[in-house]
């Protein structure tokens, strides 16, 4: 079966957070059979997470699933998830861990910031 | 019990690190209270606050009364500032749990220089509201600023992935949120906090055995080590916001838990350990952004 979900019933213009995503698709039927479209009519940005979220529910249970009245921003969000999904960060910075001797340096510190 | 009076300094300077300063010595001052001892907080000297200081204190505060410190306040006798704080809903913020009309006070802000601190509910059974509060804001924000495009869009992923960070580990009830613009400057202020467990017990609790220190926990949390090991695609909020923000925009980023603080700026990459009596009960993020991005700036060079 075929399924549009209409983001803009259940979501404001900018979808902020995972959770909202985990339990928007908490009542989705998530079955092979079922093909999902994710309207993005009236969306104007999704973050990072949620576009990660409804990627993860939707390859998790295999289903097919696909966007449609997209803007460009929730694309290249989507672009950057789906590039990532299989992968885990590697890159790795040790950032220079820099004590205070007494809270005189530290105030220091602190006027120059 | 005992009766406990705290005087909350005057930042000297507009710079980020002095609103820091003064609320290390706030830290400083409460860490011997105990529940059952009154605190008064004494702000009668300040003349003008930024999100630094008022929102952690506002923070602090209700953390304070939680576990059953008595605080009462003294306000600002300074007359702007005194009622800067009554429009910034000093110091409970505007909740939609509490402000049954919280969509049409916050679009009061339409067409002033700040947001309001906004007490954004973190339990999941509000899903609806937190997305519309955050929506809300970020809209406003807009209608105040109209910032171009790319930066808008850099605000929107900082503030969404800050906030969601908050939202997926604090596990707390509510997070706060305030923003000030500066008419006359090329930045702007956000300030998003909360006072859950923090990051170091974000990673004890899953288990990670060998973070055990904050400044470790810090140095995972920006490298984008997700506490959730075992899903991939993880961790990238932290580390992409700060990316785009100091490498992309040229601003601020100051992330603060527990006992341990991490700075970048175009001049300062570090992270300090600080004393135990400096202890932040949960997460701090102070971002100093600049209104107008570099030509060169994308912020999808940023995404990954």
């Amino acid at each position: 079966m075929k399924v549009t979900l209409i983001l803009k019933n259940n979501f404001p213009a900018t979808i902020s957070t995972r959770n909202g995503v985990i339990e928007f698709c908490k009542n989705l039927e998530l079955s092979l059979n079922n093909e999902f479209t994710l309207d993005f009519s009236e969306i104007y940005f999704i973050s990072r997470s949620c576009a990660d979220e409804f990627v993860k529910t939707f390859t998790k249970t295999s289903c097919k699933w696909n966007l449609i009245n997209y803007n460009a921003y929730i694309k290249s969000m989507f672009d950057a998830v789906i590039h990532t999904q299989n992968s885990m960060n590697t890159d790795y910075e040790n950032v220079a861990i820099t004590p205070f001797l007494n809270q005189k340096d530290l105030n220091k510190f602190l006027s120059v910031i | 019990m005992r009766t406990i009076i705290i005087k909350i300094n005057q930042p000297l300077t507009d710079r980020m690190g002095s609103s820091i300063e003064a609320l290390i010595e706030v830290l400083d001052l409460i860490y011997d209270t105990k529940p059952g001892d009154s605190l008064t907080l004494d702000l009668s000297d300040l003349c003008f606050v930024h999100p630094f200081l008022i929102l952690p204190v506002s923070a602090l505060i209700k953390y304070l009364r939680k576990i059953g410190v008595r605080v009462l306040l003294e306000l600002p006798k300074n007359r702007p500032c005194f009622c800067y704080l009554k429009n910034i809903f000093f110091e409970e913020g505007i909740s939609p749990l509490i402000h049954q009309e919280w969509e049409k006070k916050l679009n009061d802000y339409n067409y002033k220089n700040y947001l309001p601190i906004i007490s954004v509910p973190t339990t999941s059974v509000n899903e609806i509201i937190k997305n519309k509060i955050l929506s809300t804001f970020e809209n406003i924000l807009q209608n105040q600023l109209m910032l171009e495009i790319n930066v808008q869009i850099a605000i929107k992923f900082i503030i969404g992935e800050s906030f969601d960070n908050i939202d997926q580990h604090s596990n707390v009830e509510n997070g706060w949120i305030m923003v000030q613009n500066y008419p006359d400057k090329e930045y702007l202020d956000v300030c998003i906090a909360d006072t859950g467990k923090g990051l170091l017990q974000s990673y004890k609790d899953a288990d990670f055995k060998n973070i055990t220190t904050h400044e470790q926990a810090l140095n995972e949390a920006i490298n984008g080590r997700s506490t959730k090991i075992y899903e991939k695609s993880r961790g990238y909020g932290i580390r992409t916001s700060k990316k785009m923000l100091v490498e992309g925009l040229k601003g601020k980023y100051f992330l603060y838990s527990g006992t341990a603080f991490y700075i970048w700026t175009d001049e300062h990459k570090n992270i300090s350990p600080l004393n135990e009596r400096f202890f932040w009960p949960g997460t701090l993020l102070a971002l100093r952004i600049p209104k107008k991005a570099p030509l060169n700036f994308k912020y999808s060079s940023y995404l990954e």
